[in-house]
């Protein structure tokens, strides 16, 4: 930069300090602080940890949201979030919105069962009214609202709904808990990442915003196995969005999520 | 009796060791500030043009053109500070670390020992110094931290002066009172009053202080007469593990300082494990072939000693490297070092709940009573071995418990 470049830029930053003071605008390298590891926890697939740059997994006491279209692996992913916790005492609550929750499937994620609670309410609101109760208890490490399309079809709307979410987000943020919502997408053509129902502010809310896409099939010889899925960081407000991950996951009997 | 090691102008007697061209030059610190640079620590010939700390550097520039400026490193000087207060107590856990920008004060009770031993010991203490840090420090032994203080101001680099107990308060009564901890209003009425010296302050009656400065003129008025019963307090130098790995030839391959950074892990790890504590600072000092040093530090939310944890923290901190040139010098410290939280072990995990789940189950009445218990289910295991997948599980409605 020239001097006289340097001069105007320096004459700028002391008239914008006078009026609004000293702390209205510093230096690059002074608002720089040491790095804090930020609580989290792992997906289960390194590939995807190493893709959440900045954080290393899924931030706890942070909204998170899951976008795929239906089979991508969003459910799977979120299990395996579940399963990753429950080894550390963490307790894992499904609420379970559409009733499609399958026992048999959690277990082969390698969910704990014992140490899991499923939450079936009557709307979206009540769910998240349910989910703003356990989260301000302590009790529970992670919570998956399955899923997004149900909580809409909720009658209150989607701005009692934002409300809500805006209630839930001082509660989660002293709390240790991991909130995921699922937002499948294709159902219609209101309902895509592009085109998201402009009322509802989970988006805005959302710390980290994944969107999975299946891939491809993974065969052997005739057999299909499992699937490779690849995961976009739509959104992280804690490092470097826009990374990419591939993830696969097979389901020979044992769900087995591996990183490729 | 307490010894008072000073160094004076103690930023530019770092930075003289680092760079020995530095000797004789005016020499001036600078470290951005705001909007503008500002002088940081001086060297005492720029000192004596009149430049002084948090000066402005075009100020400074004026006054003495021909000077060094070079940017400050903080971290340097707090290194070598630190490195003579762990030298010092290793003789004595009393020691007080004092300013370090102006100069660096260390305050050191020898406890009651005789006065020649007293002696023989400052004169060790201020030998060690030099032979580790190449820094000259003043030494002052006195009964208290003021006269010490004083002593060690009032004579040469190198040098040891012992003020007798009881000799304070002629040792003090010359001197001007700009030795004393005075602010710019004390000082201008002093100066109107004709108080220059601490002897014409130690002169006057101690209710006449009073009344006429308030209990800090009383103190000073007590510092003035050489008593000073303020103890040294024990400075606890924060323990910290590190491991040091020089290179043969520079190495600048990312994935060779990655598998040493996983080695150097796990040899952190089982001495945090042995000494029952874990880090909650991380930090990686790189040496580069190119005699620049490369420093970055991580606060890890909670201490750890988990080989995993301190391997993955490690390699977040090797992937941030820009290397310009090869590493000759790795250096991990495990710092800030906590006792890790004692667990008591279960070996009925199925009778004891874990601690969310007894929360979850504390809080569950109320919820059920508001929703209804429909809305809570427990899945519970049916049959394991039964063909098809929905049989093998069935969710049961939760009571409150």
């Amino acid at each position: 930069m020239s001097s006289k470049k340097r001069k105007r830029l320096a004459a700028t930053v002391a008239a914008i300090q006078r009026r609004w003071g000293t702390k209205a605008l510093s230096r690059g390298e002074r608002t720089l602080r040491p790095p804090v590891e930020i609580p989290h926890i792992s997906t289960s697939f390194p590939s995807l940890d190493q893709a959440l740059a900045g954080i290393g997994g899924i931030p706890r006491g942070r909204l998170t949201e899951l976008l795929g279209a239906p089979t991508s692996g969003m459910a799977t992913l979120a299990l395996k979030i579940m399963a990753s916790a429950q080894p550390d005492g963490q307790t894992a609550v499904y609420v379970d919105l559409g009733r499609t929750f399958d026992p048999d499937y959690a277990a082969r994620c390698g969910v704990n069962l014992a140490q899991f609670l499923l939450v079936r309410p009557a709307n979206g609101l009540e769910a998240l009214e349910i989910g703003h109760s356990l989260i301000a208890s302590r009790g529970a490490g992670v919570l998956v609202f399955d899923a997004v399309t149900h909580l809409l079809a909720d009658p209150q709307g989607a701005q009692a709904l934002s409300m809500a979410l805006r209630q839930l987000l001082p509660v989660l943020a002293k709390s240790p808990a991991v909130l995921i919502f699922l937002t499948p997408l294709q159902f219609g053509s209101a309902m895509s990442a592009a085109n998201y129902p402009s009322g509802f502010a989970l988006p805005h809310y959302a710390t980290l915003r994944l969107q999975l896409k299946k891939e491809k099939w993974i065969h052997k010889g005739r057999d299909v196995r499992g699937y490779q899925a690849r995961v976009l960081v739509l959104k992280n407000k804690l490092g470097q969005a826009g990374r990419q991950a591939t993830i696969a996951i097979t389901f020979n009997g044992v769900v087995r999520g591996d990183s490729t | 009796m307490i010894a008072c090691l000073l160094i004076p102008y103690f930023a530019a007697a770092v930075e003289r060791q680092i760079d020995l061209s530095l000797a004789t030059t005016p020499l001036v610190l600078s470290e951005s500030r705001s909007a503008s640079e500002q002088v940081f620590a001086v060297s005492v010939e720029a000192a004596q043009y009149g430049i002084k700390p948090d000066m402005a550097l075009r100020q400074a520039q004026t006054l003495c053109p021909q000077a060094r400026f070079i940017p400050a490193k903080p971290t340097q000087y707090q290194r070598t500070f630190k490195e003579i207060l762990s030298l010092l107590a290793t003789f004595t856990t009393k020691v007080e670390p004092g300013d370090n920008q102006l100069a660096a004060i260390i305050y050191s009770d020898l406890g009651r020992l005789a006065n020649t031993e007293q002696l023989e010991l400052a004169e060790y203490l201020g030998q060690m110094v030099q032979e580790r840090t190449h820094l000259a420090p003043a030494l002052g032994l006195a009964t208290g931290k003021f006269p010490a203080y004083v002593a060690a101001r009032s004579i040469g680099l190198r040098r040891i002066l012992f003020i007798a107990p009881g000799q304070e308060s002629s040792f003090l009564a010359p001197l001007s009172v700009t030795h004393l901890p005075l602010d710019q209003a004390l000082m201008h009425r002093f100066r109107l009053l004709g108080l220059c010296t601490l002897g014409q302050l130690a002169a006057l009656p101690a209710g006449a202080v009073l009344t006429q400065f308030g209990q800090h003129g009383r103190w000073l008025h007590q510092l003035a007469r050489g008593s000073d019963d303020r103890p040294v307090q024990a400075h606890s130098i924060p323990s910290l593990e590190q491991v040091t790995h020089q290179f043969e030839d520079p190495v600048s391959d990312r994935t060779v300082l990655a598998a040493l950074g996983r080695t150097i892990a796990m040899e952190l790890a089982v001495r945090l494990e042995a000494r029952g504590q874990g880090a909650r600072v991380l930090e990686l000092i790189l040496h580069l072939a190119d005699q620049r040093q490369w420093e970055e530090q991580l606060v890890l939310r909670q201490p750890t000693s988990s080989p995993d944890r301190l391997a993955r923290n490690l390699g977040g901190l090797i992937d941030r490297l820009q290397l310009a040139s090869g590493v000759v010098e790795l250096t991990v410290k495990a710092a800030d070092l906590v006792s890790i939280r004692a667990e008591q072990l279960d070996l009925f995990n199925h009778q004891n709940r874990a601690e969310q789940e007894k929360r979850i189950y504390a809080l569950l009445p109320d919820l059920i009573a508001r929703y209804g218990s429909d809305c809570f289910a427990e899945v519970m295991l049916t049959n394991q071995l039964a063909h098809l997948p929905e049989r093998r599980f069935s969710l049961r409605a939760v009571e409150g418990r």
